[in-house]
């Protein structure tokens, strides 16, 4: 499964520039 | 989202952050990417968190894959790794299924001056692509200013 960060911006934002490896972004409507 | 594929799983575990947000959580972030549609999927430079590539509505994988190279090609560029950037703007570039190829030609052109500095030898083979491939496009048109 995908390892997503859920609604974390600022953690996933520290992971990437931990790791230096791009955000990918997913922005979605109310599940 | 479901992506149950496990190439997207692998590529996005191992190659990216990914990250989900419910956008009425985050308008500023919404605001930010200038986001209108939903779903918004976008690659982030972490470096100064600009958006290297943004798309509107679901994605199948083979077209996920390659907003994701294009938007790592555009963070490798800003990022000075020119060297891979040039790969991963290739990659988009001469996939013939990809829709971002001709944009993909463009900026593996603007990546090339920005290492080299010498403008003609760097746009010319890849915008010359561009005039070859999508003779009538808005890019040919643009590039044809710049081969001139």
């Amino acid at each position: 499964m995908i390892e997503w960060i859920e609604d974390d911006y600022p953690r996933a934002l520290q992971r990437a520039r931990e790791t230096s490896r791009p955000m990918m972004l997913w922005l979605h409507s109310p599940t | 989202m479901t992506y149950p594929q496990p190439e997207v799983i692998r590529t996005l575990n191992e190659q990216y952050v990914p990250c989900k947000l419910e956008s009425a959580k985050h308008p500023e972030i919404a605001r930010r990417l200038n986001v209108r549609w939903l779903p918004a999927i976008a690659v982030i430079d972490p470096a100064d968190e600009r958006p290297a590539s943004l798309s509107f509505g679901f994605l199948p994988p083979q077209d996920l894959f390659q907003e994701l190279a294009f938007g790592s090609a555009v963070t490798a560029m800003a990022q000075k790794r020119y060297d891979d950037a040039h790969a991963l703007f290739q990659k988009v570039a001469e996939d013939p299924a990809a829709d971002r190829a001709p944009e993909a030609y463009y900026w593996w052109g603007v990546s090339r001056y920005r290492q080299s500095k010498d403008f003609k030898a760097s746009v010319t083979p890849t915008w010359g692509k561009i005039v070859e491939r999508w003779p009538g496009s808005q890019w040919a048109r643009k590039v044809g200013f710049g081969l001139r």
